[in-house]
């Protein structure tokens, strides 16, 4: 007997294949996926019962290809295969809050669809395990039509579908690309999946169980079994592997130490497999954060998968897995250390940022990692146990700039500053003082520093006060602040420094000189809020032979233009950008300069 | 590091550009990076260069927690745009306008009027590029409810909703976010919530939603008693914004408040003391003061409790920071109150009117329908 779809099955195909799945090849998952389901179903009934997957492609000559899968699952009733059918008129998806798929036999059906987008025409031969049931055919085809008839035929229990190939689709039946997909999806199987083309013998698909499914008698063999394992999984060697197990979520695994450095903002992502068939790839959220510096591979059987499938539901159980995982690779750190500090190391030196992640979280880890940590210093990189035994207090500077300002002055009074402007070296170095109670902590910046220099004498404030009250006008229209003291080292005449709000005073003058009216008087009241130190401030240095000079030349014109040319000399110094008026300054400056020691050279000619 | 003068240059440039976009999150630190690579952009004096320096760093300050930082290298871009026709990206511009009428109001520094005139500057703009104006009715909406101004929010909200959105419109997961956090605020905590499934099932979603969607939608939940579904948003959304940076601080303060009435105000307490790094760092007033009065929230609730002393952690810049890291709960709790109190203030003398003190006294009103705890 014949009958209708009550739905545009054309229409749904559509869908399904541009909205719902990413690309055509999954239509080997959804058979495999309502093979498994049939499968477990069986199992469910009879513990003993061992499951297959055959798929075959038979050949055929001048014809369009065929794709047979057949499985000795629980098979469908008469009954039953109307029940799938109905379903697919009623839902066109998986159910939305993502809690997994829906019963068995409605499941089949949508997988079945699935195979419209690259088939003509599918049949469905059944026999259900149920006592008593008779072998059905189901024949449905791409125009929305089908057939359902009892053949009575003598079959075992288990489902055999029939794909026929639809024209175009003619690659996704290539022997190569439908062995390639099933080994993506299900090399996981606890059971045997074959394949067989052209009437070749079968060839198993899924050879080779995962080694966390082994048992090792030698952790050298073991870990070796691991390591090949994630070669051929992710086609990289892996500085080590670690056995991942975890109670909650029913998880079995490894994470593979990453043999290249993984930036903080790259997304995380795992090979992960719910009920041992692929559910994703790129699967996030399996691990805490701060476990950056691995790549895993876990089968989980008992976490929900979202209602894309794509990954896992973030709830209670998820987060008793992370935790569980987290936990693992914690330790595996922490026996390494005593174990095999040499392997640490190189694993420290390629992933310190993630271990430095754990280390800001976690005090116990924080204290037994510390002194393994490398932080950049104006003294090159230093771990803080180098770094203790040369001061007894822990001096940092707490962003990029300010590192940069004061690291060379620094550095030549003898003052190892830790450049704390990455992530995470803050909240190290915050928590050196709440774990080891005694440590102190200094910030240090252009002002602090510029403090720490040598006051000038009574007699030597006096020579350069006039010099100074000179420098100040000539900078004050600058929104700088002039000082003199003595520092090293001596061939620097100025230092200068600014704090955050400084340079973001200066970034609105920059962007003022080409701003409207509107807009300038926006960022005039924007900058009104700047509540630190808006100035920048300009040291010079009286160890310096040529600060001494200029700050005994009597002539306002050249002072005035010495004063210019070091200021801009000191911001260049700073990788600070000139604005147009700096850069006139300069200009000025130089020129100025030349035409003065010009005249003099050409008078004294003359 | 070098020592010498490095003159900008294309390729220093880039590398920083790069490195800002491929390796740090969202927050000082990248911030910093692209603020160098303008520097030298401006130090090479090439202007598509110091361009594209400064459209990254209107991005990584605008998500990053420093929008007065965005506000004012979106300023030079607008400049230069305007001032060599058909050499930048309009599109790209226009988008960003958006980002900057978001936060100009934040600043209660910035007068009533000028924040109109940027979004009749934008209008202007959006026209000239032939685009509709959802946005810019949108805009005003947002302006309008952000200072207290119920009926003109209301009306302005039906207009961008009768434009039909244009390439310049927010994302759909954004749009649909918009109308959920309309409801919220006309009182229908319910419909908020229907229209917020495709949200929280991540079948829309963008940069920002759900996880905002998961913090605003915490106290309609509460209120509606589905205190099931509060905690699992909850969960779900604090772990999207944990992860994030100083940007999203504004929806951590929703979590900490959510723990706050749901019984656990320690809870509370602890998740502000972990992220007050962020409000420190955060240079979004508005953003700060959700964050004070957060925190005020969580430590009063404690205080009531009879709780007068509480362990905390709190960083060596935090003003009262002990290094024993016990406080009194009435005095870190009348700091975090006095700094909202100030913010709310100088945004009531900006807007005219009352509207954020009458916010911070509704404390009240939101500690009484707090959950008893069992």
């Amino acid at each position: 007997m014949d009958y209708k779809f009550q739905v545009n099955l054309g229409g749904i195909i559509d869908l399904l294949s541009n909205h719902i799945y990413s690309s055509p090849q999954v239509f080997v998952r959804e058979l495999l996926q309502n093979a498994v389901d049939a499968i477990t179903a069986r199992a469910l009934a009879d513990p003993a019962h061992r499951g297959e997957v055959e798929i075959r492609l038979p050949a055929t000559p001048g014809a369009q290809p065929r794709l047979v899968l057949s499985d000795n699952g629980a098979g469908l009733t008469e009954d039953e295969i109307h029940q799938f059918l109905a379903t697919i008129g009623q839902t066109s998806k998986r159910d939305a809050d993502g809690a997994g798929r829906l019963d068995f036999i409605g499941q089949f059906g949508i997988g079945l669809l699935s195979c419209f987008v690259v088939s003509e025409e599918i049949s469905v031969l059944t026999r259900s395990a149920k006592p008593g049931s008779r072998a059905v055919e189901w024949r449905g085809r791409a125009d929305g039509t089908y057939t359902v008839r009892v053949t009575g035929d003598e079959m075992e229990p288990g489902t055999t579908v029939r794909l026929l190939c639809k024209k175009g689709s003619e690659e996704y039946f290539d022997a190569g690309e439908v062995r390639r997909l099933a080994h993506h999806y299900g090399s996981l199987l606890p059971y045997p999946v074959r394949l067989s083309a052209g009437g070749a013998a079968p060839v198993l698909v899924n050879d080779e169980g995962p080694p966390w499914r082994q048992a090792f008698a030698d952790p050298s063999r073991e870990r070796e079994s691991y390591l090949e394992y994630g070669r051929r999984l992710f086609g990289m060697d892996f500085l080590d592997a670690v056995p991942l197990r975890s109670a909650v979520g029913d998880v079995r695994g490894a994470a593979y130490v990453l043999p290249h450095p993984m930036s903080l903002s790259a997304r995380k992502t795992h090979r992960v497999y719910l009920k041992n068939m692929l559910l994703s790839e790129d699967a996030e959220g399996l691990l805490p954060d701060w476990a950056f510096f691995v790549k895993c591979v876990v089968n989980a059987n008992a976490l929900r998968p979202t209602a894309s499938r794509e990954s896992f539901y973030e709830d209670d159980a998820l987060a008793s897995t992370r935790d569980a995982l987290g936990r693992t690779l914690r330790n595996y750190l922490v026996e390494l250390a005593e174990e095999d500090p040499r392997r640490l190391k190189q694993i420290i030196e390629l992933h310190y940022l993630s271990i430095k992640a754990l280390a800001a979280e976690d005090d116990d880890f924080f204290r037994l990692f510390v002194n393994w940590l490398p932080f950049e210093t104006n003294m090159g990189t230093k771990t803080l146990t180098e770094y203790r035994r040369d001061a007894d207090t822990v001096l940092f500077a707490p962003g990029r700039d300010q590192f940069r300002q004061i690291a060379r002055v620094a550095a030549s009074q003898g003052l190892c500053v830790v450049n704390a402007a990455y992530t995470y070296d803050v909240d190290l170095i915050f928590k050196l003082r709440e774990v080891f109670p005694g440590v102190r902590l200094e910030l240090v910046d252009g002002k602090s520093l510029s403090y720490s220099f040598e006051r000038l004498t009574a007699d030597e404030e006096e020579e350069v006060s006039s010099f100074a009250r000179f420098a100040g006008r000539v900078l004050s229209e600058l929104n700088c602040a002039v000082e003199v003291r003595k520092f090293t080292p001596g061939d620097l005449p100025a230092l200068y420094t600014s704090s955050e709000e400084a340079d973001f005073r200066r970034s609105i003058e920059t962007t003022k000189e080409v701003a409207d009216s509107f807009w300038s008087s926006l960022l005039d009241r924007l900058g009104d809020s700047a509540d630190g130190d808006a100035e920048g401030r300009l040291c010079f240095n009286y160890r310096n032979p040529l600060v001494h000079k200029v700050a005994r030349v009597g002539d306002d014109t050249l002072q005035r233009l010495a004063v210019q040319v070091l200021y801009v000399q000191a911001l260049m110094l700073g990788h600070r950008p000139l604005s147009s008026k700096e850069m006139r300054l300069l200009n000025e400056g130089l020129s100025g300069l030349l035409e003065w020691g010009a005249d003099i050279v050409i008078g004294g000619v003359q | 590091m070098s020592e010498t003068y490095e003159p900008g240059g294309r390729e220093t440039v880039e590398r920083l550009l790069a490195e800002a976009l491929e390796s740090i999150k969202d927050g000082p630190e990248k911030i910093a990076v692209l603020e160098e690579a303008v520097r030298h952009a401006d130090a090479a004096g090439d202007l598509k260069l110091q361009y594209a320096a400064r459209e990254d760093l209107v991005e990584a300050a605008y998500f990053g927690g420093a929008p007065d930082k965005a506000v004012v290298a979106y300023t030079w871009c607008l400049a230069q745009f305007d001032r060599h026709p058909g050499e930048f990206d309009e599109w790209r511009l226009l988008w960003r306008y958006k980002w900057m009428v978001n936060v100009i109001p934040d600043f209660p520094q910035i007068p009533r009027e000028q924040i109109h005139g940027m979004i009749e500057d934008m209008e202007r703009r959006f026209r000239r590029g032939g685009y509709g104006l959802r946005s810019v009715h949108q805009y005003r909406y947002r302006v309008a409810r952000f200072m207290g101004e119920r009926d003109e929010a209301i009306r302005q909200y039906r207009r961008s909703q009768a434009e039909s959105p244009d390439d310049v419109s927010d994302c759909q997961a954004c749009r649909i976010d918009e109308q959920s956090s309309f409801h919220v605020y006309t009182g229908d905590d319910a419909r908020a919530l229907e229209i917020a499934q495709s949200l929280v099932s991540f079948r829309h979603f963008c940069r920002t939603v759900p996880e905002r969607t998961f913090a605003r939608l915490l106290l309609p939940l509460l209120r509606l008693r589905r205190a099931e579904e509060a905690a699992d948003f909850h969960r779900r959304g604090y772990r999207l914004s944990e992860v994030r940076s100083h940007g999203s601080i504004e929806y951590v303060s929703d979590h900490v408040v959510y723990l706050a009435l749901s019984g656990d105000p320690l809870g509370a307490a602890r998740m502000a003391a972990k992220h007050y790094r962020w409000s420190e760092e955060n240079h979004n007033p508005h953003e700060r003061f959700i964050f004070y009065r957060a925190a005020w929230l969580a430590l009063d609730l404690l205080a009531g409790r009879g709780l007068t002393e509480v362990a905390l952690r709190l960083p060596p810049t935090f003003p009262l920071c002990e290094e024993s890291c016990l406080y009194e709960t009435a005095r870190l709790r009348d700091w975090f109150s006095a700094r909202a109190l100030e913010i709310a203030r100088r945004f009531d003398a900006r807007n005219g009117n009352d509207h954020f003190t009458r916010e911070l006294a509704d404390l009240d009103a939101l500690k009484r329908s707090a959950e008893p705890v069992v």
